[in-house]
């Protein structure tokens, strides 16, 4: 039995928290370099905003409605994260972060004490108290199947926030109810093949025939399926169903015209796509680059460029990914383009298990995996970051972030004041 | 607040986890914004300003929030933090 509990609209129910002027009004969240709507919250997504939208083409829309406009402060989202992921640990022994803002929990032995659906809202109102953040709770027997039940749990109010499903006939109407890409691990593009088979719906997917799934797309969506028959194939610290790329994008502050500045922005992104790789515990056998302009810039040529190197052995090294996106991105390179944003993607990624081609005489680089790990457990300290020289040393492509609001949580300058009167 | 003894520039300990009783000097959001009162419970329901220049703000328990509960006060001697 599996419970995910995830916060509604974690970034905006952030930064509300210390701001009760805020309350009722619409928020919204910009993505780095504050490009674009990245979290909107439910007044807000009234008027009709929404998330993915660039931000200054609605700028003046957002003034016009007095909707407040953030940066997105990561220093402030982890702290709430880390206190929600606290509160769901002191009532729920077993638990598995799965994102800033999303928690799996094993609930196998909550039954013995208390019904699931009891359980669910207890949690859900310990988290309101702790830390002022509302979730969605999904029980149910497998992470699958509690994805889903989450997912009525927000879709639908009379819920209460709680969906704890073990019973059959009820499942099935759910997942009746449930398109399919609502379903974990089935993607855009998995969903447009499905539905030229006429899956559309979760319960159509449960369904469909476990061989041909697996032919078609693969083990994972083999035991997604398996999963939505009740059948538990993902235990409590499996990750989602194995990505089949890694991709690290950025749209820059100011528009990027010299090569020189844009390596750096590139061998940077290599670095972090590379330690996601590790992190993930994939090889990378194919690097990806690409750079472009920015379709809304009036001014200037519009220029969209990729290119694509194979490692000769796969990789998860930083050094290896480095060098395939810095020759990458020479091929990829025109002159004279105001580039505004540029990405990496790792594709064809592998287990350890394919890392060692017998009949491929170039082998892999000796101590790759002590220096990564070396590197990697310097990095995640905080205090300070070791990084390739070819991420400049102090980039002129530096964020922007305008409409940051203050450290509440974590610097003593910014905690909130409260009045007396 | 005189009694309470809290003064300009003091730091609140807020615990937003404990219950607020009668009598706790609370967090609470009034007008947009922060204010620290003490709740009353008996004879009715009310926020005690405990500063007598304000008036005691009775309201709707069902409507009020109260963000946390005071635990202790750090007194100010006027140094900056930080």
């Amino acid at each position: 039995m599996f419970g995910l509990i995830d916060v509604n609209a974690m970034y905006c129910s952030c930064e509300e928290a210390f701001r009760p002027d805020l309350n009722g009004r619409p928020v919204v969240v910009l993505s780095n370099n504050d490009s674009s709507l990245v979290a909107v919250n439910r007044a807000a997504k009234a008027l009709g905003f929404r998330r993915g939208v660039p931000y200054f083409r609605y700028r003046s829309q957002l003034e016009y409605h007095g909707v407040a406009v953030f940066s997105s402060n990561y220093t402030l989202y982890s702290f709430f994260s880390a206190r929600f992921a606290a509160v769901v640990e002191s009532l729920a022994p077993r638990t598995f972060t799965y994102s800033i803002d999303e928690l799996f929990v094993d609930a196998s032995h909550i039954e013995r004490t208390m019904s699931l659906e009891a359980f669910g809202h207890q949690l859900r109102a310990q988290v309101q108290q702790h830390t002022t953040l509302t979730c969605g709770i999904g029980l149910a027997e497998t992470k699958t199947l509690a994805k889903l039940c989450n997912y009525a749990a927000k879709k639908w109010s009379s819920t209460g926030g709680v969906v704890a499903l073990t019973d059959k006939n009820r499942l099935q109407k759910l997942m009746n109810l449930a398109p399919v890409r609502e379903v974990w691990g089935v993607g855009s593009r998995t969903e447009k093949t499905l539905a030229t088979l006429g899956i559309s719906t979760a319960l159509e997917l449960s369904r469909m025939d476990t061989r041909l799934a697996r032919r078609m797309f693969g083990v994972t969506l083999e035991r997604t399926i398996r999963e939505l028959r009740g059948e538990t194939c993902f235990a409590l610290e499996d990750g989602t169903p194995a990505k089949q790329q890694i991709m690290v994008s950025r749209s820059f502050g100011e528009r990027i015209t010299a090569l020189s500045d844009m390596q750096q922005a590139v061998t940077g992104y290599a670095t972090r796509a590379a330690e996601k790789a590790r992190q993930e515990k994939r090889w990378a056998k194919a690097v990806s680059v690409f750079i472009r302009s920015s379709p809304f810039d009036t001014q200037g040529a519009s220029y969209n460029g990729q290119a694509t190197e194979i490692l000769p052995v796969p990789s998860q090294d930083s050094r290896d990914i480095i060098e395939a996106a810095r020759r990458a991105l020479l091929r990829s390179w025109r002159e004279g383009i105001r580039y505004a944003k540029a990405g990496i993607m790792l594709a064809d990624l592998q287990g350890k298990e394919t890392q060692f081609d017998l009949f491929n005489e170039q082998m892999a680089r000796a101590g790759s995996e002590k220096l990564m790990q070396t590197l990697d457990r310097i990095n995640q300290t905080g205090h300070s970051r070791l990084f390739f020289a070819g991420e400049g040393i102090q980039p002129g492509f530096a964020m922007r972030r305008d409409m940051l609001s203050p450290a509440y949580a974590t610097r003593w300058q910014d905690i909130p004041t409260a009045f007396v009167r | 607040m005189q009694d309470a003894r809290i003064h300009d520039g003091d730091i609140l300990v807020v615990d937003r986890a404990a219950t607020p009783r009668h009598g706790s000097i609370v967090v609470a959001s009034i007008d947009n914004e922060f204010t620290v009162k003490q709740l009353q419970l008996r004879p009715v329901p009310c926020l005690m300003p405990l500063n007598p220049a304000y008036p005691p703000i009775l309201f709707d328990p069902d409507a009020l929030q109260i963000w946390g509960v005071v635990t202790y006060t750090v007194m100010s001697h006027g140094a900056c933090l930080g």
